[in-house]
């Protein structure tokens, strides 16, 4: 009985302890109370007492790594593995692949410019030897589903199968370890698929210089699953060193931006490290090199292409980035398909299955 | 609100204990009347005056009986009145759940409490309640609120009138409450997941050891999650001077159906076997009656934990078994080896849950995989993922569904009583951060 009476005790301390603590805390550090709009009132009480209370994020994550050593090597469809977090897609929405399909056929046929289109696999399809073992009947099979989509693409588009390129190099650093985005070692086998594809003569990797930002990046799944136990990942960036480029770089939004780089490394002191590259994502982003070459070219892409694209730079006078999520009606409006000399859809195939933004392709007026 | 959240841990219960503690005597039931309204109201604010009306209702009944003592047949029609509500009441939670909307927590605890008590006063068993507050407490008790247990009122009217508050009950009360939400929020609800990821595995993913896997998970997470619930009922009736009987005692150790019938819900059990002992005085001892008797209080037993025609069906499955006990190979198990006896409770009971888990039309096709024992069809890389996932808790929960923690903690109190002490304050204050770790 003793032993009851003293863990009753501590156990009365501890809840009494953690409810005072917790008023104490948002008392200190402001913690809002949720809006009324965000569910009952125990709800709303829940949602601030699991920010309030001490130590919340440590026994968070506490739990996540409690968990990963009694086997979970999955988290919110993300697998935990021992030095990265792997997004797994869920099957895709058919009526977005539909509409997405019928868009891009329907602007191919109008067009006699050469339009191309490649879709980019994720992490969970190309690292499938990094996933926790007897994974593969959960990872959607993303090669198969890209056939498919060529298939009925053919005819219409130039696809560009950068599938196999990815896996061929997938022992090397392809994706951010805590992103489930390319690093840009991997844009780099992307851009090499994809220039020669296009007719360039791609630059081999000894013409681009490597430096590595100072800052450790951890990115967004890494906030989703709270998993401790991965390295942040370091972004590195890669300069062309052959003949001198000098690149500029517009983003065109409510302000136009513009960066005389294509990495502009001082956005990482400002927290987002990410944005290094091409300045971060805009709905329309111009890049430009004053050299010898007169193509052009025509990008409607997501997140994913921000680290192929600075490798396109090298081979055309003129980029225009356009992100169809982001990009205004009157944005869409105001291109002119005819100043450019190639058109390029690059998307990853999450965004193709679950997202049907390409489908806005039908809403510009493309003279 | 649930037990199993923040909000109750850390506000809620803390800020009754206090205001209970703090009340002279006197005002004690009013205060844990207030607060079980107030649980309530914050659980399920449109279903309080479904509440509130179903125990006026009954107190009014009670009235009748007790008013009209000479003239029985006022009394039995009041009974029969109160229990047509309590099943107005049940099928209005049934209609709810088809619908998809959150059924009335509690529904089959308050409104068939009532009843049963007023079947007592009819029958003089129980003397008449005048105290409206303590009669609406008896109802609804928060901290039995969800599953029960149900208790005959004789037994709480002396903790009503009499408050007998000593600092080891409230102590044991408090483990208690912590080892139950313990067993729901890390066993019971860890086990559902699995049990969910399991039953969400398409027909051609599904191989023999999915098959049992999915019906060995069920039948845990039942276990656990009813359990934990009874376990924190006990506890805070502890902690607020009520004892209340058990309600489960290690059914899966059972070693006949009949007996794991007995120890799950033991006071759903009683409560039945309590209101149908007037109406099985009428068959005298027939089989024939027997036989419909015990059909009916398993269809009910198969409703309670699930109020659909596969909760019935379920019943009635496990009455087949129930009656075969009884009447054809009862002795024979009593004399089977230990080890068969408990191969065959557990095999007619997961093949049960078959009832439960799966819809009508899939009993068939489940219950071959089940037993399809062709070579390289027993497994696949799905289960065996899913089941990498969550073999801790598959065997954790194995483990202590059968009586080894008392055993081992008997051993140690008697080898090593101040080792065992010490242990038994960190396991506790070690399951409270867990607790904590799980609900955050």
């Amino acid at each position: 009985m003793l032993s009851k009476r003293i863990s009753a005790v501590f156990i009365l301390l501890i809840m009494v302890e953690l409810s005072l603590a917790s008023i104490f805390r948002a008392y200190l550090y402001g913690l809002p109370f949720p809006e009324p709009s965000q569910g009952t009132p125990v709800e709303r009480m829940e949602t601030f007492l699991g920010e309030a209370v001490p130590f919340s994020r440590t026994l968070r994550s506490a739990m996540v790594e409690l968990r990963y050593l009694l086997g979970f090597r999955e988290q919110d469809g993300i697998f935990l593995t021992e030095n990265r977090l792997i997004e797994n897609i869920e099957e895709p929405v058919s009526s977005y692949v539909q509409s997405n399909t019928e868009a891009l056929i329907h602007f191919a046929q109008q067009q006699s410019i050469p339009t191309y289109i490649t879709l980019i696999p994720t992490a969970s399809a190309i690292l499938q030897n990094a996933t926790p073992s007897f994974s593969d009947s959960r990872i959607y099979n993303q090669k198969q589903f890209i056939d498919e989509r060529y298939k009925n693409f053919s005819g219409s588009l130039f696809c560009i199968d950068v599938y196999s390129a990815l896996l061929q190099n997938n022992s090397q650093s392809l994706y951010f370890g805590t992103e489930s985005l390319l690093s840009m070692q991997g844009g780099y086998f992307v851009y090499e698929t994809v220039s020669r594809r296009m007719g360039n003569a791609p630059y081999g990797l000894d013409r681009f210089e490597i430096s590595h930002l100072p800052q450790r990046y951890y990115g967004s799944l890494y906030h989703r699953v709270e998993f401790r136990n991965v390295e942040p990942d370091t972004i590195s960036l890669f300069y062309y060193r052959g003949d001198s480029k000098e690149f500029s770089v517009v983003h065109h939004e409510e302000t136009d931006k513009v960066y005389y780089t294509l990495f502009p490394t001082f956005l990482a002191d400002l927290g987002s490290p990410l944005d290094v590259m091409l300045g971060g994502q805009s709905p329309v982003v111009d890049i430009e090199q004053q050299r010898k070459f007169n193509n052009s070219l025509l990008v409607f892409c997501d997140r994913q292409m921000f680290s192929v694209l600075p490798f396109l730079a090298c081979d055309y006078r003129n980029i225009r980035a356009l992100d169809l999520q982001q990009a205004t009606e009157q944005q869409l409006q105001d291109i002119r398909i005819s100043q450019y000399d190639e058109i390029l859809f690059a998307y990853s195939v999450d965004t193709f299955m679950h997202s049907n933004a390409i489908s806005r392709i039908k809403n510009g007026s493309w003279e | 609100m649930t037990f199993f959240s923040l909000t109750f841990l850390l506000i809620f219960l803390p800020a009754g204990i206090l205001l209970y503690y703090a009340l002279p005597n006197r005002f004690k039931n009013t205060a844990l009347l207030l607060l079980s309204l107030c649980f309530y109201g914050l659980a399920q604010p449109h279903f309080l005056w479904l509440m509130a009306a179903g125990i006026l209702f009954d107190y009014g009944m009670a009235c009748i009986i007790h008013f009209s003592s000479k003239r029985p047949a006022a009394g039995r029609l009041a009974c029969l009145f109160s229990f047509i509500k309590s099943g107005g009441y049940i099928l209005y939670g049934a209609l709810c759940v088809r619908r998809g909307l959150s059924a009335p927590v509690g529904i089959w605890i308050y409104t068939l409490s009532a009843s049963g008590y007023l079947l007592e006063l009819f029958h003089r068993e129980a003397p008449f309640e005048q105290n409206l507050v303590d009669f609406a407490l008896y109802n609804c008790f928060f901290g039995r609120i969800f599953w029960g247990p149900y208790v005959k009122y004789t037994l709480i009217r002396p903790q009503l009138k009499k408050k007998r508050l000593t600092l080891s009950s409230v102590s044991s009360g408090l483990v208690l409450m912590m080892q139950g939400v313990a067993k729901k929020v890390v066993l019971g609800d860890s086990l559902f997941a699995f049990y969910q990821s399991l039953a969400a595995l398409e027909e051609r993913d599904r191989t023999l050891l999915s098959c049992w896997m999915l019906l060995l998970s069920l039948a845990l997470s039942i276990h656990f999650i009813f359990s934990g619930y009874c376990d924190v009922a006990r506890g805070l009736g502890q902690i607020f001077s009520f004892k209340m009987p058990r309600n489960i005692f290690f059914p899966l150790h059972a070693h006949s159906v009949r007996e794991l019938v007995e120890r799950f819900n033991i006071s759903w059990m009683d409560y039945l076997r309590r209101q149908f002992s007037s109406v099985s005085v009428l068959f005298q001892g027939s089989n024939a009656g027997d036989i419909v008797m015990v059909i009916v209080r398993m269809l009910l037993y198969g409703a309670w934990l699930s109020f659909s025609p596969n909760g019935l069906w379920w019943g009635l499955y496990l009455a087949l078994f129930f009656l075969a006990e009884k009447y054809f190979y009862g002795r024979a198990l009593e004399k089977l080896p230990y080890l068969l006896g408990k191969i065959y409770t557990w095999l007619a009971f997961l093949t049960s849950l078959i009832l439960l888990a799966r819809p009508f039309d899939d009993w068939g096709a489940f219950l071959k995989t089940m037993f399809h024992f062709e070579p390289g069809l027993w497994y696949n890389d799905t289960v065996i993922y899913i089941l990498s996932q969550n073999y801790w808790v598959l065997t954790l929960g194995l483990l202590l569904s059968y009586p080894v923690m008392p055993k081992i903690s008997a051993f140690f109190k008697k080898k090593w009583p101040v080792c065992a002490d010490i242990s038994s304050v960190m396991i506790n204050l070690g399951l409270m951060i867990l607790i904590v770790m799980f609900l955050i």
